[in-house]
């Protein structure tokens, strides 16, 4: 159980070694706040899909799962959205870009295709919840690199009673950034080499699994 | 089960189809009743939120005069402009309110923007948008209409820059006026070519150019609607 939670952290991570939802990841990773913005979308309707496709696992006919799928998770980002601009209008504004991106985010599909149409609510919450911190924290990643080296700054929440205007300012860098990489194109060169990161340590586990003369490792399913 | 679901031709019953179809139509029906019903309930509040909105932004854009109630504005040659408010004082029109609209790069948006009788912008705020985060996003922010703010009137002053080569010249010649000439100063070693910001103020013109040409065409459609309707004269 607490297997699922924590796979999609490192060892199954969504956008470093399943390589899901590249799209949005790229285009939001701009700013810190964006990332955090994006994963606690992410997280809250990879959750709910997780939960209804579970549910629903077996009523939906196999021959039509994916149009049943689309259906499930349109609905469930559409509801979101107007629930919030009704009645978080606030939230709603500084969210309310990412609701879109999120139905065409491939974490949210893959999930109920390969995870949750298969397991019990129970497990396939836990997965949610573990694939939705990996993401965050992968986007999060990403978002820092870029903002960092390419804008000098951390964009986070305003604090108003402690003058604090949301944006830390990084001395040497803010005046100097490396420009590039706060544009699309850096976008995918942080991307590349974080992927190329990810792989190195793959690959030195699997060797040192084979290297310790225990049972070679089978890759779990 | 799993053998029995292998798609063969020879399965494919008629009573099949119908099943199949119709859990497909039975999982589709529940959604769209259950979006209608939700929508009924959310529309109203979302309604409410906006006319807020709107009525905050009025305060912030007109600082005196009173504010006259939103009249729907039908002109076949400035499509942008959606509505108005007049504000008047001691009962003389002195200022308008503008609803305009625009096409950004996320889809369509809105903007309301006050000016003078003749034709300057006073301020403009971005309202509804689906622009992108970091990138147009940020004419949401005040600074972002700095660059219109004061301009467009038939007296001295600017023009409302619709181009980036308006505002790369607009800002050079402001800064020519500020401080002696504009000059581009030439980077000092390979790591400031390299990484350094282009000097001169122009750095704040990149970036999302469709979010920039939406809001300035916008812009520029309102002035020149009230132009033509109050004239330009004070």
């Amino acid at each position: 159980m607490i297997k699922e939670l924590t796979k999609g952290i490192f060892k199954e991570n969504p956008l470093f070694i399943i390589v899901l939802g590249l799209c949005p990841a790229l285009a939001v990773s701009t700013e810190v706040i964006n990332a955090i913005g994006m994963g606690a979308g992410v997280i809250f309707v990879l959750l709910g899909s997780n939960v209804f496709i579970s549910l629903l696992r077996n009523f939906i006919p196999e021959k039509v799962r994916i149009p049943c799928y689309v259906i499930v998770i349109a609905s469930f980002v559409t509801i979101v959205d107007m629930v919030m601009g009704a009645w978080l209008p606030v939230l709603s504004r500084n969210l309310g870009i990412y609701i879109p991106l999120i139905v065409v985010n491939c974490i949210i599909l893959g999930r109920a295709e390969a995870f949750a149409n298969k397991n019990t609510v129970g497990r396939s919450v836990m997965d949610a919840i573990g694939m939705g911190i990996g993401f965050t924290l992968s986007l999060l990643l990403i978002a820092a690199v870029r903002e960092i080296f390419g804008n000098g700054t951390i964009t986070l929440f305003p604090i108003p009673f402690l003058q604090f205007d949301g944006i830390i300012r990084i001395p040497g860098l803010s005046s100097m950034p490396a420009r590039v990489l706060g544009l699309s194109s850096g976008a995918l060169f942080v991307m590349g080499y974080f992927k190329a990161l990810f792989n190195w340590l793959e690959q030195k586990q699997k060797e040192s699994a084979a290297n310790s003369l225990v049972e070679p490792v089978i890759q779990e399913q | 089960m799993k053998q029995e679901n292998k798609p063969n031709k020879a399965n494919w019953d008629f009573k099949q189809i119908l099943l199949v179809g119709s859990k497909l139509f039975v999982i589709a029906a529940i959604s769209a009743t259950l979006l209608s019903l939700i929508y009924a309930v959310t529309e109203p509040a979302k309604q409410e939120n906006i006319l807020a909105e709107e009525k905050e932004t009025l305060s912030v854009l007109i600082a005196s005069g009173d504010i006259g109630p939103k009249e729907a504005v039908n002109s076949m040659q400035f499509k942008q402009v959606i509505s108005r408010w007049i504000v008047r004082e001691a009962g003389n029109p002195v200022a308008v309110v503008l609803q305009l609209a625009g096409n950004g790069y996320g889809g369509p948006l809105s903007l309301m923007a006050g000016y003078k009788l003749d034709g300057e912008l006073i301020n403009a705020k971005l309202m509804v948008n689906t622009e992108t985060p970091g990138l147009g996003k940020k004419a949401e922010t005040d600074a972002y209409m700095n660059k219109f703010r004061g301009k467009g009137g038939t007296g001295s002053g600017y023009p409302l820059p619709v181009n980036k080569e308006m505002l790369a010249e607009q800002q050079q010649g402001s800064s020519a006026g500020s401080t002696t000439v504009f000059q581009v100063k030439r980077p000092a070693n390979f790591a400031e070519w390299l990484f350094g910001k282009p000097k001169g103020n122009v750095d704040t013109v990149t970036g999302a150019t469709i979010t920039f040409t939406a809001v300035s065409g916008a812009l520029e459609a309102g002035s020149d609607y009230v132009k033509q309707t109050w004239g330009g004269a004070e």
